[in-house]
């Protein structure tokens, strides 16, 4: 019945994550007081969670073994993926609301330096692309923060 | 009834639901088309700034998008041979050879058109279904309702595309993740790591944000250089005939029929709706052969049964608050936030509203018709805008809207938190409506069986006295035994023919 | 239109002037920026309202010379909210509402603070709350309710939802008229409603607001928990009418950070007087079922001091009994 993975390699480390999580949501959960005004108490659903979790990663794990032992490649893709951008947005993103949280920037312009930066970089750098980030990033970064803050009355960060 | 909902058709086509419906409509049918952009992102990001509009318009403004999006992917699976939303995977199949053979505007109508069908025959049921399984669900108490998460749970694991150990796992870690924080059933903290900010554990929304809506802009990034050329539809008529009702109408029928059923099986999304109608159409097909090369019946049934599987998935919200499709998840949360009570009461306590979500449900697939309509050749062109203009500023509207949920910065973290863990479950093909729905469901779950629990002092035993509990329950048991059962009695099914064989 | 040079001199008479009326010292110039409430529920819902009618009163009768904005922190039975408010600057310019939550809370143990830890402000009225049956239902008065649990320990099915006033109001009226009544999670407002219409629980509290809006679905009051019968249902009798000596009210509570500036705190008082005093916002108020009077922070300081009294040793037997 076990059929080997066709992501051997990412399968093996979301497994293994799953499985310190597991462990982590076990451990936290002794720290939850006995049952007190009903009588399963808070701690019985992460414990069967955390069990069924690292008992189902388990399986994955194995498959995934199987997998790499019988060489089963992932399948081919018509085009170039970027790893770079995908990380370089996420850092992007990261610091976009960092500056934020510890109140180095404001709002519009943490969002004007986002918005252009990340465009600019998805964009492979390409000077038109790069003008029409510009554009809105300005145009997020100004318009919209005045738009929100001052017409809806949404709360924005710093 | 019927006087109910002629009242809510004629409540939303005063101007100003109109005018949300038809916005939602156009803005779904936009990011339905968008490859890498879905409608449920769309229900997520304007969730926040419906905050201090009227409810009624805001469900109405989201089914809209709702209704638009599930269509809007036929137009980029036509023409670049990408579903624009998941949805519409089996409609490339025929769709995209039909456009290449020179009959784009043929296709296009035809999907269109079918799109209305199913979503007006979905229509029918939701009218007609509604009311007495919401009279019914009143009967159902904490027992029943732990039973049918159980149910939909399995469920979705079961159905959902790859392994269903995956299926599964998505689900249960959906479950775990909805744990930390206050517990309603005994008022205590849990699971908070001593943070104090996790004292409310991870809010839906910025769950929502970060798996659905952070997560596709870390993959659209990372597939940047995966584009297409579409077709050009040129001035080829969109349009279909009348005739094509009775050529085609016994699979519009079944397709809608199909499409509905699986929508209303809980938290089954409209792909899987239109896989299984695009299966049964080619098995009963004369001409199983062209499927795959440009059949019409393609995508007739695929058309048809995704827009059906939206009217079908409203019917378990509006009578039992449980989430018919992921995106139903996303408009039961919408009900939270405007401070609704879903479930079974929800049609005497909020009976308007719920006739103007239905109402704006039928008006929407009439209006995403005309609008389709008219528009597909623009949309046509604009489908392959480049991502670098568009993730930014996703990603923006993501921050302002886990902010302004409760103004707390921790929110927009959880956003990127998830974004990362959504992409790496779906880099190892744990399928995400599972995870979306097992954590929406997870506080149901937990806190019905503990309810239940409170109620009989302890006891498990109305858990199998009570009917309709225990078929949930056997029903349950059935499909999480079927995939063990299944290759072993094919094996003896294999093993008799063999014997037959060989004893001639 | 004025010259320039006038409105140099009226802006200046105009502040001269209000240096002789308002007192002198640093906290003259107070409020010189818009003032914070934080409200710890999303937005829309009764708290959120309350809060809204104020701060459209204070703008619209121009009461204070700045705007008062509206915060909504959202979240862990409202603990998000009022641990935000305890831990802002005390400025005067933030200030939040909340319930007699506050309390529970801390008895449950979810904070380590309750409402000794705020500078108590003051409230601007209470709902009167009351427990119902299902009108059809095998209970049909206060007494019938407490002869069954006396019969039969258990037998009397409460919606609750547990570590908050609805659950500890019920808890209070069992142990004072010395019965054991059966506590079922169930939840918010709406979700009491389904269970108890649904016969799935028997009673449960809610508002004299929520009585009438749900009498038609057929929702049945038998008790009151006020000092006197409440005037929109005067038919209703008080829990001490039957002889069980349980007051509650569901109190709207405004809270400061601890060591505001007294004189500030005077301030915001007078302000939120003057605003109860206009009909307008007394009428608004009552829309949320809202007996609006202003309630001095000594008064309401006693009466949060005496639900802390009955609660503490609530949750103690709780967490000393196997279950």
């Amino acid at each position: 019945m076990l059929q080997p993975s066709r992501t051997p390699r990412v399968d093996i480390v979301v497994a293994v994550t799953l499985l310190a999580l597991a462990g982590l949501v076990w451990w936290e959960s002794r720290r939850i007081a006995p049952p007190f005004f009903d009588p399963l108490g808070s701690a019985a659903f992460p414990r069967a969670a955390a069990i069924l979790i690292s008992a189902l990663a388990t399986v994955v794990l194995i498959r995934a073994a199987m997998g790499l032992r019988l060489g089963v490649r992932p399948p081919t893709i018509p085009y170039r993926p970027r790893p770079d951008l995908a990380i370089g947005v996420v850092l992007l993103a990261v610091l976009y609301v960092g500056a934020m949280d510890l109140k180095v920037l404001g709002f519009p312009w943490a969002t004007m330096i986002f918005v252009f930066l990340s465009g600019a970089a998805l964009g492979g750098f390409d000077r038109r692309i790069m003008a029409y980030s510009a554009a809105i990033a300005v145009a997020l970064g100004g318009g919209c923060t005045y738009l929100l803050r001052d017409v809806f009355y949404i709360d924005l960060p710093f | 009834m019927t006087l109910d909902l002629l009242d809510a058709l004629v409540f939303v086509l005063t101007p100003v639901p109109l005018f949300w419906l038809l916005l939602g409509v156009t803005a779904g049918i936009f990011v339905g088309a968008i490859p890498g952009l879905s409608g449920g992102m769309l229900i997520v990001l304007v969730m926040p700034l419906t905050f201090y509009m009227d409810s009624t318009f805001a469900l109405v403004l989201m089914i809209g998008i709702y209704v638009g999006s599930v269509s809007g992917g036929l137009i980029s699976a036509t023409l670049l041979r990408m579903p624009g939303t998941p949805s519409s995977i089996m409609t490339t199949f025929d769709g995209y050879p039909m456009a290449r053979d020179g009959k784009p505007g043929r296709a296009l109508g035809l999907g269109i058109g079918s799109s209305l069908v199913g979503g007006l025959i979905a229509g029918i049921f939701l009218v007609v279904l509604s009311p007495p399984l919401s009279r019914w669900a009143t009967t159902f108490g904490p027992w029943e309702y732990f039973a049918l998460v159980v149910m939909a749970l399995v469920l979705i694991a079961a159905i959902s595309q790859g392994s269903m150990i995956k299926g599964l796992l998505a689900g249960i870690l959906g479950v775990a993740v909805a744990m930390p924080g206050l517990n309603e059933s005994d008022g205590q903290l849990r699971l908070t790591l001593g943070f104090h900010a996790l004292d409310n554990g991870f809010d839906l929304l910025p769950v929502l944000l970060g798996v659905f809506v952070m997560s596709q802009i870390i993959k659209d990034a990372l597939e940047i250089e995966k584009r297409a050329i579409p077709l050009t539809l040129g001035s080829a008529p969109v349009w279909m005939r009348l005739a094509d009702l009775r050529r085609h109408g016994m699979n519009m029928l079944r397709s809608s029929v199909i499409g509905t059923w699986i929508g209303i099986l809980p938290g089954v999304g409209a792909s899987i709706s239109s896989m299984v109608a695009y299966g049964v159409a080619r098995s009963v097909s004369k001409h199983p052969e062209e499927f795959g090369t440009g059949s019409e019946e393609g995508i007739v049934a695929s058309e048809t049964a995704n827009n059906a599987n939206v009217g079908g998935a409203l019917i378990p919200l509006v009578t039992m608050g449980i989430p018919g499709s992921p995106m139903d998840a996303f408009l039961l949360g919408a009900l939270i936030l405007h401070n609704i009570q879903p479930g079974p009461l929800l049609f005497q306590t909020n009976k308007a509203l719920v006739w103007a979500m239905i109402a704006a449900y039928l008006i929407g697939n009439v209006a995403m018709f005309l609008i389709m309509t008219l528009s597909v050749r623009w949309v046509g062109r604009l489908i392959n805008v480049h991502r670098a203009y568009l993730l930014p500023a996703i990603f923006f509207f993501c921050v302002i809207g886990a902010f302004a949920l409760s103004n707390r910065m921790f929110d927009v973290w959880v956003v990127i938190g998830f974004g990362v863990v959504g992409f790496a479950l779906e880099r190892a093909n744990i399928p995400l409506g599972p995870f979306v729905i097992g954590f929406v469901l997870s506080r149901i779950l937990e806190g019905q069986l503990r309810s239940a629990l409170m109620s009989s002092g302890g006891s498990l035993d109305e858990l199998f006295t009570r009917p309709i509990a225990l078929t949930f329950l056997v029903v349950s048991l059935a499909m999480l035994a079927y995939p063990l059962i299944d290759p072993w009695r094919r094996r003896l099914r294999n093993h008799a023919q063999v014997k037959q064989r060989r004893s001639p | 239109m004025m010259s320039f040079g006038k409105t140099i001199l009226a802006a200046m008479s105009a502040a001269a002037a209000m240096a002789f009326v308002a007192p002198s010292g640093a906290a003259a110039a107070y409020p010189e920026k818009p003032i914070r409430i934080i409200v710890p529920t999303g937005a829309g819902g009764a708290m959120d309202g309350i809060a809204r009618i104020f701060e459209r009163a204070f703008e619209e009768h121009k009461i204070l010379p700045q705007r008062m904005v509206v915060v909504n922190m959202d979240g862990a039975g409202g603990t998000i909210g009022t641990r935000a408010i305890k831990d802002a600057p005390p400025d005067g310019y933030t200030i939040g509402l909340w319930h007699n939550g506050l309390v529970t809370s801390a008895a449950m143990g979810v904070t380590d603070f309750d409402h000794s830890a705020f500078t108590i402000i003051g409230s601007t009225g209470f709902a009167v709350m009351g427990l119902a049956v299902k009108a059809d239902g095998p209970i049909d008065s206060f007494k019938k309710m407490i002869e069954m649990s006396k019969a039969q320990a258990n037998s009397v099915k409460v919606a609750v939802n547990i570590g908050l006033p609805v659950h500890f109001i019920p808890l209070t009226v069992a142990s004072k008229a010395g019965v054991e009544m059966r506590m079922v999670q169930v939840g918010g407002g709406a979700k009491r409603l389904a269970s108890v219409l649904g016969g799935h629980t028997d009673v449960a509290l809610f508002s004299v607001q929520e009585f009438l809006k749900y009498e038609p679905s057929g929702l049945k009051p038998i008790n009151v928990f006020s000092k006197e019968r409440a005037p929109l249902v005067p038919d209703v009798p008080t829990a001490v009418e039957m002889g069980v000596d349980v007051q509650a009210t569901d109190s709207r509570i405004w809270l400061a950070p601890k060591d505001v500036p007294p004189d500030r705190i005077a301030y915001l008082v007078e302000a939120f007087k003057t605003a109860m005093s206009k009909p307008d916002v007394k009428e608004r108020l009552e829309g949320f079922g809202i007996n609006s009077n202003f309630i001095d922070p000594v008064t309401l300081t006693e009466e949060l001091d005496r639900t802390r009294a009955e609660v503490v040793p609530l949750v103690a037997k709780a967490r000393a009994l196997p279950q």
